[in-house]
């Protein structure tokens, strides 16, 4: 980032927080038009620049742009940071790192039949709105799978023994 | 094959495998899901168990398992699906028979020659 750069950074954050300042004097005035561009803004594509860039844009490029527009548009974003994030399936890491630990035999009877059923329960439990009980799952679903390899091990292993012994 | 040598010794049936075949014979043909086991038994087979068990029952020969079928567009890991064989069949009679006979022996009405 150079000196001008850094300079019209701050001010366009200057600006921004002035008018969002006036923004939310206006909400505190219950200004019903806010609602009208709040619903017209949030049906377009979410933008995954950072807010400073985007809102810069913003200013810079329409001389129209109102205070309401910028309010919306830092709620958007705002939004779209904590609730539209594309998240990683529970469990698909661990599918990851079990790629690399254990055999294709064990992946298909044991690892992927314990994600599966893990995804499935969260799954459901979002489509339920049940954000705890999908937490829970999730918790649960983590212990089953460690469980499940560490006793896989073990078994593994007394049923080799078995086998060795037995033949 | 492994089925065959299996069939060669005596079939040992611990408990829970039990408990397997006898929810899967419920829907023999049907078969059945590991998580739609675990809600059915009431406790006695639990999330991080059940395919540990079902694993070393396959390798026995007792069931057999697929992954099941979905639509393309379906995302994820696919389940699989367990169905009891003929061989676990038999098995579980036979398991069945073993333990209403102990039953009756420590009741007293019947004698096992030693």
């Amino acid at each position: 980032v150079t000196g001008d750069d850094a300079r019209r950074r701050d001010n366009l954050l200057k600006k921004v927080r002035t008018i969002r300042n006036q923004a939310v004097h206006l909400h505190n005035e219950t200004n019903p038009q806010l609602k009208v561009v709040e619903i017209d803004y949030r049906q377009n594509a979410p933008d995954r620049r950072p807010v400073w860039q985007r809102v810069g844009k913003l200013v810079r490029s329409s001389q129209r742009t109102t205070t309401l527009q910028i309010l919306s548009l830092l709620e958007l974003l705002a939004r779209s940071n904590k609730r539209g994030r594309i998240r990683r399936a529970p469990g698909s890491l661990l599918g990851t790192i079990s790629e690399f630990l254990f055999s294709k035999k064990t992946l298909e009877e044991i690892v992927n039949p314990t994600i599966a059923d893990l995804q499935m329960e969260y799954c459901e439990a979002l489509a339920a709105r049940r954000p705890y009980k999908a937490a829970w799952v999730r918790v649960r679903g983590y212990w089953s799978f460690a469980k499940a390899i560490g006793l896989y091990g073990i078994v593994k292993a007394a049923y080799e023994l078995w086998r060795k012994v037995s033949t | 094959m492994k089925s065959q040598r299996t069939e060669d010794k005596i079939p040992r049936l611990s408990a829970k495998e039990a408990l397997v075949l006898a929810l899967l014979l419920k829907t023999p043909a049907a078969g059945k899901f590991g998580l739609q086991m675990v809600s059915e038994s009431d406790g006695q087979l639990s999330r991080g168990t059940i395919y540990v068990t079902l694993s070393r029952m396959e390798a026995k020969g007792y069931v057999e398992s697929r992954p099941e079928e979905r639509d393309r567009v379906a995302s994820g890991i696919p389940r699989r699906l367990y169905r009891v064989t003929g061989y676990g069949q038999k098995v579980f009679h036979l398991w069945e028979m073993a333990k209403e006979l102990a039953q009756l022996h420590a009741a007293g009405v019947v004698e096992v020659a030693p």
